[in-house]
């Protein structure tokens, strides 16, 4: 029983997944369809694409979260399926549900899977059955501060407060003191309502210093599901993902395998299909508990393919076609360490202020066990409309000692003009004994970072900076042009390394 | 030959660069350093290739008017650069000095005023929230990197505001 398959697939999303989705389509023949906002005409995503579709301007509201003009763009484009990537619409049980409706596949799981595990509390009742261990707290939303107060007192200080149709950290609070409940509660249920249009929130106990620690599953429409290894994320601010890693340092081979057989557990239980991520807290005496089912592909899904060899938007789209697996779990060997790094444009020493303008400069690195995967170029806007990140650099090496001095490399040759980004954060994370010991839990970087780190080291990049900007004011005003011609092939070596270790003042 | 100094002011900080040219060479000291051979060369677009004696340094930068956007040992920074022979004519000439401290806090994207954490003749300090702006779809806290009064609030919650609109003066 083999799905029709298809020949022709829309991408109802922009950026880097776009661009993703896009080369995973040209490398299995199938023609790739791009849609785009005002802001996003001549976007990378929209120039790699076969063939590309206006959906209107730019606020996502008027473009990328349109379901009927998604809907009437793949019929006129005469695409048989839909990749909805992450974030927009791709855990919109009802997308799923219209794509459907008008014969399209939709590439990931069953509308009826996402329900299930959309609403957290949903997600909770449902483990709750299934034997999977979950955060203690509430089953249910609450509806008034006076129902949280009374669950937040039976489950004890400290709690968290989540939105029942969160994500992304966003209407999450977490609450030490009884005496921060109320205004806690007013913040998460506006930002819950604001960004998902669902106020209501409920209570989990709150994990003390937690791993993050999630585990990839992929399950075709035969019945067979297995997990290819773990992810560790816990390096995050305002519970946003900084840097995540496969495999986990806090993980043996024998939690490795009971988790990865609880997050089947969990994704049979809800009759997922197609790729998904289960999220887990794990606990410094290494019990974990189910946080919840992402019902989509992740953002950090590179980490996954680069140690298990396994391309993940490849398999969600057999899967989608009906195919299946085709190999079970002994098949899955992870092998050596992989890095990633979302690349934002924000200012981590400035309170992480988003940062917005035109991409002037934009040279990737390269080289043994380097991934770049970026959806902006030289001249890309990087508007307010979208999130902020702008490429994830994903490396790869035969242990984790060395993946991490692989990173450090490739953060130092990255150079983007234009725009500030969160590299020197990352470059002093890649760095940190605590990090490099692997001995950080979720809250660890809001805890530790200051803002001021970067400061010793700017010092000698200043002096450096100085001399360029200088010379360059200086070959501008003797109206001296600069050669154009001069030959830099002396980048090879990391020049901020040198700098470091020489010490332009001393 | 002839002897040129620019003050660059880099993250607040001041440091002024030397430049004397020799025919096709550049000699450059920075504050009580030693003079060193140092060229600029292009290689394209926005990317140089900074030479100091024998070591290189990749640099990217663009120049508007007196400030110079650049990136630098995977930081960016953003340089202002003044010609010291100008600036002093400038003086002369009564002009304002170059480089006073950044006492508004303007708007760095467009956005949403969710709270105004201050009233006018509040004294603050530095990094204190003075404004939650609301931009791509997280609350930011607003801060400067000084102490002061409050001397004038521009904005209320609920107001959207342009990117660099004036939201906090203080005295």
């Amino acid at each position: 029983m083999r799905a029709a398959p298809f020949t022709k697939l829309l991408i109802a999303n922009r950026g880097e997944i776009a661009v993703r989705v896009i080369r995973a389509c040209h490398e299995m023949g199938l023609q790739a369809v791009a849609v785009y906002s005002d802001a996003d005409r001549d976007a990378l995503h929209v120039r790699m694409a076969d063939e590309a579709f206006h959906l209107g301007a730019a606020p996502a509201s008027e473009s990328y979260l349109r379901i009927d003009r998604l809907i009437e763009t793949a019929r006129r484009a005469g695409a048989q399926a839909v990749h909805p990537g992450y974030g927009f619409l791709a855990e919109r049980p009802d997308f799923a549900e219209a794509c459907g409706a008008a014969g399209l596949v939709f590439v990931g799981p069953p509308p009826s899977a996402m329900r299930a595990l959309g609403l957290k509390t949903e997600a909770r009742k449902l483990m709750a059955a299934a034997h999977v261990p979950y955060v203690p707290g509430t089953l249910d939303p609450l509806p008034t501060v006076d129902a949280a107060r009374a669950a937040a007192e039976a489950f004890g200080f400290p709690i968290a407060l989540k939105a029942v149709a969160g994500g992304g950290g966003k209407g999450l609070r977490i609450v030490r003191d009884p005496a921060d409940l109320d205004a806690a509660f007013r913040q998460a249920t506006s930002e819950a309502g604001a960004a998902f249009g669902d106020a209501s929130v409920y209570v989990e106990k709150a994990i003390e210093r937690p791993r993050h620690v999630e585990i990839q599953v992929l399950a075709d429409q035969h019945g067979r599901c297995i997990y290819l290894g773990e992810r560790d994320c816990s390096l995050q601010r305002r519970h946003q993902k900084v840097i995540e890693e496969s495999p986990s340092p806090a993980l043996d081979d024998d939690l490795r395998r009971r988790m990865g057989e609880v997050a089947v557990q969990a994704a049979q239980a809800a009759g997922y299909t197609n790729a998904g991520t289960v999220e887990f807290l794990l606990a410094p005496d290494q019990s974990f508990y189910f946080l919840e089912v992402n019902a989509r592909l992740q953002v950090e899904h590179p980490v996954t393919e680069m140690v298990t060899g396994i391309d993940l938007v490849r398999e969600q789209i057999r899967i989608a076609a009906g195919e299946p697996l085709g190999y079970d779990q002994s098949a899955i060997q992870p092998r050596g360490h992989a890095i990633e790094c979302r690349i934002n444009a924000e200012d981590p020493a400035a309170g992480y202020l988003p940062s917005t303008g035109t991409i002037v400069g934009f040279r990737p690195p390269l080289g043994p066990g380097v991934r770049v995967d970026s959806g902006v170029e030289e001249g890309g806007q990087i508007s307010v409309h979208y999130d902020p990140m702008l490429a994830k650099l994903i490396v790869w090496a035969e242990n984790r000692e060395r993946a991490l001095d692989r990173m450090d490399r490739a953060l130092r040759e990255f150079l983007i003009l234009g725009v500030k980004t969160s590299i020197p954060q990352q470059l002093w994370l890649i760095n940190h004994p605590a990090f490099r010991y692997g001995d950080v839990d979720t809250a660890w970087l809001e805890r530790t970072w200051t803002g001021t780190e970067n400061v010793e080291r700017a010092a000698d990049d200043r002096a450096l900076a100085a001399i360029a900007a200088a010379l360059h004011a200086d070959a501008a005003a003797a109206h001296v042009a600069v050669p154009a011609s001069a030959p830099a092939h002396a980048a090879g070596r990391s020049s901020w390394r040198a700098a470091a270790r020489a010490g332009w003042r001393s | 030959m002839t002897e040129r100094a620019f003050s660059v002011t880099i993250d607040g900080e001041t440091q002024v660069v030397h430049i004397r040219r020799e025919g096709e060479e550049h000699l450059v000291r920075i504050g009580d350093s030693q003079e060193r051979r140092a060229r600029l060369d292009q290689v394209r677009g926005p990317l140089y290739a900074l030479r100091l004696g024998e070591r290189t340094i990749e640099v990217m930068l663009r120049r508007t008017g007196e400030e110079t956007q650049m990136v630098v040992g995977g930081a960016a920074c953003d340089a202002v650069v003044v010609d010291e022979a100008r600036a002093r004519l400038a003086k002369l000439a009564g002009a304002s000095s170059v480089g006073t401290a950044k006492r508004e806090l303007k708007a760095p994207m467009p956005g949403l005023v969710v709270k105004v954490l201050v009233q006018p003749g509040e004294a603050t300090h530095k990094a204190q929230p003075l404004i939650v702006l609301q931009a791509m779809k997280m609350e930011n806290e607003l801060s400067l990197p000084h102490d002061g009064v409050v001397q004038h609030v521009g904005v209320e919650p609920g107001q959207t505001v342009e990117q660099g609109q004036v939201l906090v003066v203080l005295e």
